[in-house]
């Protein structure tokens, strides 16, 4: 009995979650335009999104600033938290509480405070602005979870090695690396979902020459969106699932 | 020697460099800016003032920053609630299925969160998915006005919000030990005072940090508001946004930035204190 | 050791400590080519920090390590033609055992025969040949602690490190592995340098012992003079059981023997080092020194004490029985069975006479 009520309550939450992607898709079908009738199946938003070059690139944008700086967050990030883990230096204190810092501060807060420093740096709004933000507020998550995999090693592994004739540089390469995988796929993972799903620094810091996904439908959502955003967002959805998928498949097959 | 000397200041030099650069000047720019003068042409002007600050206790201010944090706080709870017993019961699930529960609460995250306000928009409009269901299926004779209310709002931020409570809450439980449980059956404990005497105090650090992770943003989230909550339900984030984007005054959209930062060093700062007695507490005991 | 002593590895004055805790305290100790070199002592006495001084994963804040003579206090472990077995073994939990072994000598560059070559010589020589492809986690213990070994034997190190390595194993295991060990070193002809803070493992394996305390070091020698001749009360002490009877020292009788009073006993000790009358001294018996006998047995004792019989404990072949001596203070007497006398054993409250075989006892002064 209890166990059919605990997993009810769990479907119930996860009904929440995916309810507005599952009207999205639904909608992405509808032959109207308008989203408060049906009027049968169709097809043809997504004919008409294969058209619409300026929200495929937008996709395409958004996926490249989430890829590049998930895996350049990812590499400072786990450089990082080897670097807090093997080495005490002065400032450590100081290191952390800036991680710390990004983690807690408010998006808000992040996007004007480095909208004012690009502007006065004069670095103009586009790919790289929008790029080093990202890597900052993706940095402190990599770094957590990467160290406290680290602090769940057997300290004497990295001995070990340097017992058995390895340099820094090889105990990093052959025994740290190997063995915090997990947590740096972990890392690589949470960064990309961050990028992805941000709006508002990106909102601050990005440029017209470059636009991205979420500014995008912002600027429609005024003006009424089209359904060729449903369909974009199923096709995006799909995508990534497949993606779980397949990676969830080969990781029981590697077991 | 030196070669452990190259990757130690590969590594620290690096984020050092980084957080300096992009963190900590940044936000000394900010706070410098909340004491200038703002100009029409060139954004700010070097004239220190306290009238930024002042400027926040203006009422037209003072009462969305109240509203902001009323609002958050309602996320909060809601959020809590939520959370609470999906992350205790994942926390319970078999360990095989942990991990694919855990990341079926992060997969909607890449359905970008702006797409997804958009989709509750669409379900909560007058002739939305939601109103034509009732009116079909006779519930409701009138559509009910559910867009652009401060309803929409703490719902549009609940949904947006909860897996930042439902991660930190799992972490927690998940680490508590069974046999804590299992002692605590054995002096006598029903289901009931387990869950409240070792359960509740146990995560309590996840709670707190759960609770910051949607506090804080929920303060700042302007696109919820701009999409689900008309004029009349504003954060903190849409003055921000405003001064820096609309009326262009960046002095005091960076005093209202700094208000929020030091209303978040408050909270942090309770909840070290907070976690820091309570590890304190289980040392003692 | 039958080889003549050529001096290996040189502790000289190191002193270390951590923030304001002195580890150690000005040490100096000579390692011997080809030795099995014991350092013991209870945990907290500095001897892992001698042996991570040694493997280059600590630097001493004063003093020298030499190795064949030459400095070697400031190289970085992976500079050192030493190797360790971990505690825990500290084994690459994401490669096989051969890829584990192959480590050190993938580190050196050398061929991928020559690797492959030495690496199964050594597993042969550990009986894990049919486990190269296996995974540290799907090995027993005693399986674990043998690639631990093979990982840092294939090296050829100068200087073989093993910290408390048998300390996670069952009972008989480590008694199996202690043979293993000895036979392994006797085999490589390597230096062993073994941490331990149990004192049956440090006796039964070692060539020397080094007992140590709070970061000095109490005494260094063989088993046998670590057990018969402790310098020191912490030494004896610490190293087996014992009996520790105060007393004092009423007049020298000749060069070798002097009256004294122990616990209320006036009878002669043998005492080499000179003493002035009158002063304080314990006397030290081992358990096994003591002789018990019932009061209608014949005894071959000189002086005795009449004691009584508080406890009996049954340890499999001796006998130990807790005894009170008149002054009330109680000491331990342990006895093989005897097959001729199916009545041995004593019943508690039995009066009994007890004595010592003479010139058994060590009469040491307080420290």
């Amino acid at each position: 009995m209890t166990r059919i009520l605990r997993q009810g309550y769990l479907a119930l939450i996860y009904l929440f979650l995916y309810i507005p992607i599952g009207v999205l898709i639904l909608f992405s079908f509808n032959e109207s335009r308008y989203t408060h009738q049906w009027t049968g199946w169709s097809l043809k938003w997504y004919e008409s999104l294969a058209n619409n070059t300026m929200l495929i690139d937008a996709a395409i944008n958004s996926l490249l600033v989430a890829v590049v700086a998930a895996t350049l967050a990812t590499m400072i990030g786990t450089l990082t938290a080897v670097g807090l883990y093997r080495y005490r230096f002065r400032g450590k204190q100081a290191l952390t509480s800036l991680l710390f810092v990004v983690m807690m501060s408010p998006d808000i807060v992040m996007a004007i405070s480095l909208l004012a420093l690009f502007l006065t740096l004069g670095i103009a709004l586009g790919f790289w602005s929008l790029l080093i933000a990202h890597i900052t507020f993706c940095l402190p998550f990599v770094v957590i979870t990467v160290y406290s995999r680290l602090r769940g090693f057997n300290p004497h592994l990295i001995d070990a090695a340097k017992d058995l004739g390895a340099s820094e540089f090889q105990a990093f390469w052959r025994v740290i690396v190997p063995l915090a995988a997990p947590a740096i796929l972990a890392g690589w993972l949470l960064s990309f979902t961050l990028s992805l799903d941000d709006v508002i620094v990106s909102f601050f810091v990005t440029g017209p020459g470059f636009e991205i996904l979420p500014l995008k439908i912002y600027s429609m959502v005024r003006l009424g969106v089209k359904p060729e955003v449903n369909a974009l967002a199923t096709v995006l959805f799909v995508i990534s699932l497949v993606l779980v998928i397949t990676s969830q498949l080969l990781l029981k097959e590697k077991r | 020697m030196t070669e452990k000397n190259r990757l130690r200041s590969l590594s620290i030099l690096l984020i050092s460099v980084w957080l300096v650069l992009f963190v900590l000047i940044p936000n000394l720019m900010i706070l410098v800016l909340s004491i200038l003068t703002r100009d029409e042409s060139q954004f700010y002007r070097w004239e220190y003032t306290w009238e930024n600050y002042q400027r926040l206790f203006d009422p037209v201010y003072l009462q969305v920053f109240l509203h902001s944090l009323w609002m958050a706080v309602v996320t909060t709870l809601l959020c809590l609630l939520l959370a609470y017993p999906f992350a205790y019961f994942v926390a319970q699930a078999p360990k095989r299925w942990r991990n694919l529960l855990l990341l079926l609460v992060i997969i909607p995250f890449w359905t970008n969160s702006l797409i997804r306000t958009y989709a509750i928009k669409v379900i909560l409009g007058t002739k939305g998915l939601l109103n034509t269901v009732l009116l079909e299926l006779g519930l409701i004779e009138t559509p009910l006005r559910l867009l652009y209310t401060e309803t929409a709002v703490i719902l549009g931020l609940t949904y947006l919000l909860l897996p930042f409570m439902i991660l930190p809450l799992f972490a927690v439980l998940e680490k508590i030990d069974p046999n804590l449980n299992e002692a605590a059956a054995d002096l006598g404990a029903n289901a009931w005072k387990r869950f409240w005497r070792i359960t509740v105090p146990l995560s309590l650090p996840g709670v707190i940090a759960g609770s910051l992770m949607v506090l804080l943003p929920a303060l700042g989230m302007f696109y919820i508001s701009d999409i689900l909550g008309g004029a009349k339900n504003l954060v903190v984030g849409n003055i921000i946004k405003s001064q820096f984007l609309d009326a262009r005054d960046w002095p005091f959209g960076s005093a209202a930035s700094v208000t929020l930062t030091v209303v978040m060093a408050l909270m942090l700062f309770a909840y070290y204190r907070v976690s820091r007695n309570q590890n304190r507490e289980l040392i003692d005991r | 050791m039958t080889k003549p002593a050529e001096i290996l590895l040189q502790l000289r004055d190191i002193q270390k400590s951590f923030g304001s805790r002195t580890v150690l305290d000005h040490v100096s100790l000579d390692i011997y080519n080809g030795e099995f070199l014991t350092l013991l002592g209870p945990s907290g006495c500095g001897k892992t920090t001698i042996l991570r001084l040694i493997a280059g994963f600590e630097y001493p804040d004063g003093g020298e390590i030499l190795l064949n003579g030459r400095p070697l206090s400031h190289a970085p472990p992976e500079q050192r033609p030493i190797n360790t077995v971990f505690q825990n073994y500290a084994l690459f939990p994401h490669m096989s055992v051969f890829d584990n072994v192959a480590f050190g000598l993938k580190m050196k560059r050398l061929g991928k025969d020559e690797i492959r070559r030495r690496v199964m010589e050594v597993l042969t020589m550990v009986r894990l040949q049919d486990y190269a492809t296996r995974r540290p986690t799907q090995l027993s213990g005693g399986q674990q602690q043998r690639v631990a070994l093979a990982r840092a034997a294939v090296n050829e190190p100068a200087l073989l490190l093993l910290d408390e390595s048998l300390s996670a194993l069952d009972f008989k295991l480590r008694k199996q592995m202690q043979m293993e060990l000895k036979a392994l070193q006797r085999r490589l002809g390597i230096t062993f340098v073994f941490v331990t803070h149990d004192q049956e493992e440090a006796l039964s394996m070692s060539d020397r012992v080094v007992v140590m305390r709070e970061g000095h070091i109490e005494q260094i020698g063989t088993p046998r003079q670590i057990y018969e001749q402790p310098r020191t009360l912490y030494v004896a002490n610490f190293v087996g059981d014992s009996n520790i009877l105060e007393g004092r020292i009423l007049r020298r009788l000749d060069e070798r023997y002097v009256e004294a009073e122990v616990e209320g006993l006036v009878c002669p000790l043998l005492v080499k080092q000179p003493l002035t009358d009158g002063s304080p001294i314990k006397v030290l018996l081992r358990p096994e020194d003591l002789r018990v006998y019932e009061l209608h047995e014949p005894h071959q004792l000189e002086f005795w004490f009449d004691g009584q019989v508080i406890e009996r404990n049954y340890k499999g072949m001796t006998l130990e029985s807790v005894i009170r001596l008149p002054n009330g203070k109680q000491i331990i007497a342990s006895e093989f069975f005897d097959e001729n006398d199916p009545d041995f054993d004593y019943t508690p409250g039995e009066k009994v006479r007890v004595g010592w075989v003479r010139n058994w006892e060590r009469v040491m002064t307080d420290d």
